[in-house]
């Protein structure tokens, strides 16, 4: 077991106006090599639980376990590129954990190369890059530091069909060597296409938790949509031929 | 970082929310001057019970108050301590008077702005200096870059803790060596630079394609109006600030 979420609530803002209870009574168990997909609504917690994952936040009750690091690649990743070349950035991760120069940029080079992008763009501004290739970089400064958990917040927004098509290649090629990939996303088709297990959120409780293959039958057509998601394109049809 | 909040308002519905912002920022200034005015310890702390007064019915936690303004408090702290070094006779009442002007000043502009929303701000702004216009001043563009100004401040501070929560997930350190922590930070600023000078490209673009600006004087959703606490707060703020000059001139 790598991830171990005990009974974990979080509440934003304790005290305040502004309190607002985002994730109440989460179980979850993860296992090493595991795929996992949290969906929900916008608002529903998906990312305040991600971020329970690598310390970023405490749980407010309950407990988190995790064993070994988990890499975190945020929403819109291509916004924390900040070094003047691509090489630098990715080689960051790495040398925060204490590589040597030569090994960061080793790292970085075999972590740029999984993600697709060629040795031309090593020394390139990363500001002059297209967003399909800035987000590529992003995902490689987290690659660099060969993480054992992957973890993904909506990996596919705003990429063209082929962008994300490649990324889900590289997350399914990265599954089975055994890292775990856990993303958040609320297109149901993706959860369904390229994940085992699903969580599904809404306000802040896991209405489902189990494997992806179960969770589109009919009968829990209501609990999705009230979770305000769809689901997905080829159970919606064969629910309407019936 | 999160702990910024100087320009956020806080929606607790207090008297002080419903007052008119033109009059409110009034009060500020008239209150920033009577702390000029009040040299003694009396006069001194007749601002201070007063801006304590503020805060209990502004139904603002102190805490708030306090936070949007911590960091400043070691700046008042270090001048008074200079004032108090430099000053050879009555170096504590000199100390004494920076510091509370200071904090107060602080104070009073952080309670504005938590009862204030951004837009009562430039609204209040523009009305307060709309006697300028007679001068060819453009109070208009005045007040609009001051409430884009206060719009933003939460916006970046959103942007630069999410940028903040990437680059600690990739190990970033902000409480290492001063190396690490230089490169850890310019790990957040150019980002944040970046992406500030996006949203204003944005802004200009999509209010240049509105025509913002171009036509003839702008109306308001809401306008403001004078109603029966504006008139109750002035008085009671008159009666304040005529306190002070009679501690001033009896007391001295």
């Amino acid at each position: 077991m790598v991830i171990r979420f005990d009974n974990v609530s979080h509440i934003y803002g304790p005290g305040t106006l502004f309190e607002k209870k985002a994730l109440s009574g989460i179980n979850l168990c993860v296992e090493k090599g595991d795929s996992l997909c949290i969906c929900g609504k916008t608002g529903s917690g998906k990312t305040t639980l991600i971020k329970h994952i690598n310390g970023l936040l405490k749980p407010s009750s309950g407990e988190v376990k995790t064993e070994g690091f988990a890499g975190l690649v945020f929403q819109f990743p291509e916004d924390q590129l900040f070094a003047p070349t691509v090489i630098e950035d990715v080689m960051f991760g790495p040398l925060n954990m204490g590589k040597s120069r030569g090994e960061a940029r080793a790292a970085a080079e075999e972590a740029l190369a999984r993600a697709g992008m060629e040795s031309q763009f090593y020394d390139r501004n990363p500001f002059t890059l297209s967003g399909g290739q800035k987000r590529l970089a992003a995902l490689a400064g987290v690659l660099a530091m060969k993480p054992q958990i992957l973890v993904l917040d909506e990996p596919t927004a705003g990429l063209d069909f082929r962008s994300s098509a490649s990324l889900l290649k590289l997350l399914h090629h990265l599954n089975s060597e055994g890292v775990t990939v856990i993303a958040v996303t609320h297109e149901m088709n993706l959860a369904r296409d390229y994940f085992s297990k699903l969580l599904i959120l809404d306000s802040g409780h896991a209405v489902w938790n189990g494997n992806t293959a179960d969770a589109f039958c009919a009968g829990n057509r209501e609990l999705i949509e009230h979770a305000g998601l769809e689901m997905p394109q080829d159970n919606e049809i064969e629910f309407l031929l019936r | 970082m999160r702990d910024v909040t100087f320009g956020r308002y806080y929606p607790s519905k207090g008297p002080l929310h419903e007052l008119n912002a033109a009059l409110k920022l009034l009060f500020l200034v008239l209150y920033i001057i009577s702390l000029f005015i009040s040299v003694s310890y009396t006069g001194l702390c007749v601002c201070i019970i007063f801006i304590f007064l503020c805060i209990i019915v502004s139904r603002v936690p102190f805490k708030s108050v306090l936070r949007s303004f911590r960091s400043m408090i070691i700046l008042a702290f270090v001048s008074s301590v200079i004032v108090c070094l430099t000053h050879a006779d009555n170096g504590a009442l000199a100390a004494f008077t920076v510091f509370v002007r200071l904090t107060c000043a602080l104070c009073v502009s952080a309670l504005l702005t938590l009862t204030t929303t951004p837009s009562e701000v430039a609204d209040g702004i523009q009305s307060s200096l709309s006697f300028l216009r007679v001068f060819h001043i453009p109070v208009q563009d005045i007040a609009l870059s001051v409430s884009i100004t206060l719009h933003f401040i939460p916006v970046l501070q959103e942007e630069a803790e999410k940028i903040y929560n990437a680059q600690k997930s990739r190990g970033a350190d902000f409480s290492g060596n001063l190396a690490k922590k230089a490169s850890s930070v310019v790990s957040i600023l150019v980002p944040l630079f970046a992406s500030a000078f996006r949203r204003a490209g944005e802004l200009a673009d999509s209010m240049e394609s509105r025509c913002y600006g171009s036509g003839p004087e702008r109306t308001r959703l809401h306008s403001a109006g004078i109603h029966e606490a504006d008139v109750l707060a002035s008085l009671l703020f008159a009666s304040y600030f005529l306190f002070t000059i009679s501690v001033r001139l009896l007391l001295w």
